[in-house]
């Protein structure tokens, strides 16, 4: 099996990129924040099935054995099945999920759609979560987005967009990740635009040129302060000064607040504040109906709004864990997938059903959209990695509640993998999967994929490379 | 966010595991990769928030923030600032960035252990509301103003000594401690860049109340 | 981060076949290198040589490839070998780091030339208004402390007034009880779904870490408090009546027999969120240990492997080896919780069995350990641990963090360790541990 000799990125690409980066300039019509390296952007958004989503409840359903579906749906010419919309709900009350097929899905996207089995090595909610965006270390500590912040996303202004918690918002071990690729935590959706411009909005505050006057006066302040002399080497005062300078103005330069600001205008009175709402607020609410009150819709719109301007391009997003009960019942569970200890069969139908409807949504926005609104770049969806990230599996069962279990698979979209394939298998008579050989993909009931392939995997197919990483040739497809 | 359990379990390989977190192999970019150990030792942050002793400052987290100004501005909290005049800055929309969580509805469960990048937006607009409030209460107040008191807020663009004398009350107020000779200067260098005195008043207090000195302890 | 923990320093130095450690390497460790961090109390930190368990640090990884033989019989040949390398890259060598009390794998902490900090009041008053009363100091109260005869005296005044204050009490003490309790609107009271209503646990959290109240009640408290501030005996009654319909009711209260409480980890939240409805409640248990003896078993902290065990009780296939290696120490930590409910459903309706006791529940309850000593119930367990060193360790952990937003540097282990060790002199009063901690050179240091 051939490792990787060196580490780093493909040298070409990375100082194609920098030469890009130097040359080109911002101009009207696009993204401000594209820095000239659109041609070497890649997105990457990992949507946290949080609390253990079992792959035995989707695409590698089975018709038999101890998980066994009636029912199954399959998609023609493809090796994925679907799990049929069940009709459960929670504690016999309130009914549960939005009815979306996953076999919908799978028409819609099952060219792109990969499913790697894996055997995870905790079933700790935050240790394994952080495996699965860490891929348990396998490059010294750096998480996915990290990685990809840091290799795709430079010089953007937020380029680790943090819309999920727990483990999987953790930092990675790798002590020299700068902060400027730490994830940036957004706590509410719909109210983040606010703070990502200094004045605007504030009843009586100044314009632009005052704020940069009072900005100036500042720092010439600070400069002759005790203060600052005393504390000259402190890192946190370092970084937080660093920051300030960094990227301040450049948010309100590019009108960051207006882009991202996905508030109702009139229930907001967001014009008596100098506010306007987003001007692609038709786009994602067109996909996104919920987003005034469904969290995971929210976070889903302002992700991609976030990538489409160029503020970002790793975006991590995860389902609230309140269910979000409405007359015609909730869509979500109670602590998302984890509810399955109560409802195996209905936590995980009617989640699975919630995080695919609106990847859907978001797959067809990137569809739709040019990197940094320039068509010579070519569609997001062309440099995107939908990574569908998970603790663990749930135990092998058909109803009642169901425990963690190491044992399950992940799904993974994008078009710079080959997809409509099943990397590993199923064993029919346990249920458990099995791995496969990542340079011919030929499944291998010897094999254990573990987390540090997963990751593998996905930086394979973006173009990174580091110590240590196989090559899953069978996966990559080819540009 | 944190989930239930059942079975807390740990499993760990015992073979076949050579992780490793060093510098020398963690390289994932060329020569102009901005991310590296440098950066941090700069302040750019990691795992580490500690710097050698004696230069470890205690970030003013939102709370303390707030109530230097209510306390600085003599302003009621409720009035201290409102996004569209009606969600509270300081508890809600900018609650994380200010070094608060909300661990009932968003499960956070632990505050950030250092300001995040936008920090420093959110610490300016909550400034710049609660200066903005002072001066509409001082400008009705009249003779009776409270803190911009030392030029009038109409008129005539207030001279380098008025500035002086302002920013000798803002330092006061918002850090506990006289302005020194050289910010008085930098201060009195300010007059003229802002001929309209009410914005020149929100434009010190803004640049005195969001300085360092009053983000950390 | 680093921990001061119990149990054995490498679970295993992993990728080698020689390398699986016993907790024989933690006393050969330690009694090479004494000063090391964690070995004051001859307990080593896993951290010195893994990230996070099984992952080796940059340290770990260079004595894995330093040994020659299994880990107890090489294991000192293997660490002369490397002490002169710098395996984290910092610019110290690996016995400078072990030496001055700082991380040989760890990149981000070295070892530094002792500073020359002088204790300044007047920082100390800054920090402690904003910290513990929330409200940072004018102008006025600074001046009060530059021309005072006995700054100090000030200081201690005026945290008095900040750990008597509602901002302290009802607001700073709840966001640190957060990750203990771990609320979630959703499911505790007044939710969709109610199991528990967590709020008398960030009450009584709050009582016992005020007014001079022993701090070891946070594992033996068989009150609650009620909304009023007032102590409660006794069984309390769910609030509002359980129900089935838009909304899910089957929790509130209190209800668990007095006699069997042990303070925050018998709440009804506390076991039905964690336990939920695990026959093992595992979860329980690393959580207990995790935030209140402050190690984290999914870390590698805290392993204290217990001969024949895991004995897989619940059939959860943990002998595996991979598993093993923490459920020995897991499995025998969590049976006493096995004979407390964590969510039931008809039962809890009809009569809130939620986080009740049921002897007949598991046959686990005694057959648990607890720092490699035998435990008969969880009231047992309770009461090893909060007499135990990690237990003061950890309170006084939590409050230097809590103040400071990080952990001790190498170069004030010497204070921390004062801190905690004074708990007992202090007959175990958060407040007092506070006022020592705004004494240290940490809390109010300056550079001259």
């Amino acid at each position: 099996m051939k490792r990787q000799e060196k580490s780093g990125v493909n040298r070409r690409q990375v100082l194609l990129g920098a030469g890009a980066a130097a040359l080109a300039a911002p101009f009207a019509g696009r993204s401000l924040f594209a820095q000239g390296n659109s041609s070497q952007k890649k997105y990457i958004f990992i949507i946290c099935a949080a609390g253990g989503a079992n792959i035995l409840d989707s695409f590698l359903a089975q018709a038999t054995g101890p998980a066994a579906f009636t029912n199954l749906v399959t998609v023609n010419g493809s090796p994925f099945k679907a799990a049929p919309v069940l009709q459960n709900s929670i504690q016999g009350a309130i009914p549960l999920g939005n009815g979306y097929a996953q076999a919908t899905f799978l028409q819609k996207f099952a060219a792109d759609t990969a499913v790697m089995t894996c055997e995870v090595s905790s079933v700790n909610h935050i240790i394994a979560a952080k495996r699965a965006i860490s891929g348990d270390n396998a490059f010294g500590g750096r998480t996915l987005p990290e990685a990809i912040a840091s290799t795709f996303g430079k010089s953007l202004p937020l380029a680790n967009l943090m819309l999920a918690g727990g483990g999987y918002a953790l930092h990675g071990d790798d002590v020299t990740v700068s902060d400027a690729y730490r994830g940036q935590f957004v706590a509410d959706p719909l109210m983040f635009a606010f703070a990502t411009h200094g004045y605007k909005g504030i009843t009586g505050a100044v314009g632009p040129d005052e704020m940069r006057a009072a900005r100036e006066l500042r720092l010439q302040l600070e400069s002759v302060s005790r203060f600052q002399q005393q504390y000259k080497g402190s890192r946190i005062l370092d970084s937080y000064q660093r920051n300030r300078e960094r990227i301040v103005e450049s948010l309100e330069k590019g009108d960051t607040v207006t882009k991202l600001m996905l508030l109702d205008p009139a229930a907001n009175n967001l014009s008596q504040y100098g506010f306007q709402v987003s001007g692609d607020i038709d786009l994602v609410r067109g996909k996104f109906p919920n987003l005034a009150t469904d969290p995971y819709e929210a976070r889903l719109a302002l992700g991609f709004l976030a990538a489409k301007s160029g503020l970002s391009n790793a975006v991590t997003i995860a389902p609230s864990q309140a269910p979000q009960i409405t007359a015609q019942g909730s869509p979500n569970s109670p602590i998302a997938f984890d509810w399955s200890h109560v409802d195996h069969r209905g936590a995980q139908n009617a989640m699975w059903s919630y995080i695919l409807k609106g990847i859907d949504g978001l797959i067809d926005l990137l569809k739709a959209t040019d990197v940094d609104g320039d068509p010579s770049q070519g569609k997001m969806w062309d440099r995107s990695m939908i990574y569908i990230a998970t603790e663990f599996g749930r135990d092998k069962v058909s109803s009642g509640g169901s425990g963690h279990h190491l044992n399950n698979g992940v799904v993974l979209i994008s078009p710079l993998l080959k997809g409509n394939k099943i990397y590993g298998g199923v064993d029919v008579n346990t249920g458990l999967t099995y791995g496969f050989d990542p340079a011919t993909g030929a499944p291998d009931p010897n094999r254990k994929m573990k987390e540090k392939h997963i990751y593998g995997a996905i930086a394979h197919a973006m173009g990174l490379s580091f110590e240590g990483r196989l090559d899953y040739t069978a996966m990559v497809r080819k540009a | 966010m944190k989930l239930l359990g059942i079975t807390l379990l740990i499993a760990i390989g015992l073979l076949g595991c050579n992780h490793k977190v060093k510098k020398h192999n963690v390289r994932s970019a060329g020569a102009n990769e901005e991310t590296d150990a440098s950066a941090n030792a700069k302040g750019g942050g990691g795992m580490n928030e500690s710097s050698p002793a004696g230069l470890n400052l205690v970030w003013k987290r939102y709370r303390a923030f707030e109530g230097g100004l209510v306390q600085g501005l003599s302003l009621p909290k409720a009035d201290v600032c409102k996004e569209l005049g009606q969600y509270s800055c300081i508890d809600k929309i900018h609650l994380t960035v200010l070094g608060g969580n909300e661990p009932y509805q968003l499960g956070q469960y632990e505050r950030p252990s250092a300001p995040t990048a936008l920090t420093p937006l959110a610490v300016e607009r909550v400034i710049l509301a609660a200066c903005g409030k002072r001066l509409e209460l001082d400008k009705a107040a009249g003779g009776g103003a409270l803190v911009f008191k030392f030029f009038p807020l109409a008129g005539a663009s207030p001279s380098a000594a008025q500035l002086k004398a302002q920013a000798g009350e803002l330092y006061k107020r918002f850090l506990a401690r006289e302005a020194e000779g050289p910010e008085l200067d930098a201060v009195a260098a300010f007059a003229g860049k802002i001929a309209n005195p009410e914005k020149a008043a929100i434009s010190l207090c803004l640049a005195i109340g969001s300085s360092a000195e009053n983000i950390f302890l | 981060m680093r921990r001061f923990l119990v149990g054995s320093l490498w679970l295993s130095l992993l990728g080698s076949s020689h390398a699986l450690a016993t907790s024989a390497s933690t006393d050969i460790f330690c009694q090479k290198y004494p000063k090391a961090l964690g070995c004051e109390s001859k307990q080593a930190s896993c951290a010195i040589c893994h990230t996070a368990v099984p992952s080796l640090n940059a340290y770990g990884d260079d004595i894995k490839g330093a040994l020659t033989g299994p880990i107890d019989a090489t294991l000192i040949g293997a660490l002369d070998k490397i002490e002169a390398l710098d395996s984290d890259e910092d610019g110290a060598s690996n016995i400078t780091e072990i030496e001055h009390h700082s991380a040989p794998g760890n990149g981000s902490i070295k070892p530094e030339a002792d500073a020359q900090l002088a204790y300044d009041p007047v920082i100390a008053m800054r920090r402690l208004r904003a910290i513990y009363c929330g409200n940072p100091a004018s102008y006025e109260d600074l001046q009060k402390v530059k021309t005072a005869a006995d700054p100090k005296a000030i200081l201690h005044a005026e945290l008095n007034k900040c750990l008597a204050s509602p901002f302290w009490k009802g607001e700073a003490l709840f966001r640190l009880a957060d990750k203990k309790i771990q609320p979630l609107s959703a499911i505790g009271f007044g939710g969709n779904v109610v199991i528990a209503d967590y709020r008398y646990d960030y009450r009584l959290f709050s009582y016992i870490m005020s007014d001079d109240h022993d701090v070891r009640e946070l594992l033996s408290a068989n009150y609650h408090i009620d909304e009023s501030g007032a102590r409660v005996e006794g069984v309390i009654a769910r609030q509002e009546p359980a129900q089935v319909g838009q909304r899910i009711v089957i929790g509130g209260g209190q209800p668990l027999d007095p006699t069997r409480r042990a303070g925050m980890i018998t709440t009804q939240w506390f076991l039905a969120f964690y336990t939920m409805f695990a026959p093992l409640p595992r979860n329980t248990a690393s959580q207990t240990y995790r935030e209140y003896l402050g190690m984290d078993i999914a870390k590698g902290e805290g392993l204290m492997p217990v001969a024949n065990e895991p004995r897989d009780v619940d059939a959860r296939n943990v002998k595996q080896a991979d598993c093993a290696v923490c459920h020995s120490t897991l499995d025998p930590l969590s049976y006493a919780f096995s004979t407390y409910v964590g969510i039931e459903t008809v039962q809890a309706f009809l009569f809130n069995s939620n986080g009740t006791y049921r002897a007949t529940r598991q046959p686990w309850e005694a057959q648990g350990q607890l720092f490699g000593q035998p435990v008969t119930n969880l009231l047992d367990w309770a009461t090893k641990a909060r007499n135990s060193d990690p237990f003061k360790k950890n309170i006084a952990n939590m409050f230097f963090k809590q103040a400071l937003s990080r952990d001790p540097l190498p170069s004030e282990q010497g204070e921390f360790e004062a801190l905690w060790k004074a708990l007992p002199d202090d007959a175990y009063s958060a407040n007092k541990l506070i006022h020592r901690l705004i004494e240290t050179k940490a809390f109010g240091g300056k550079r001259s």
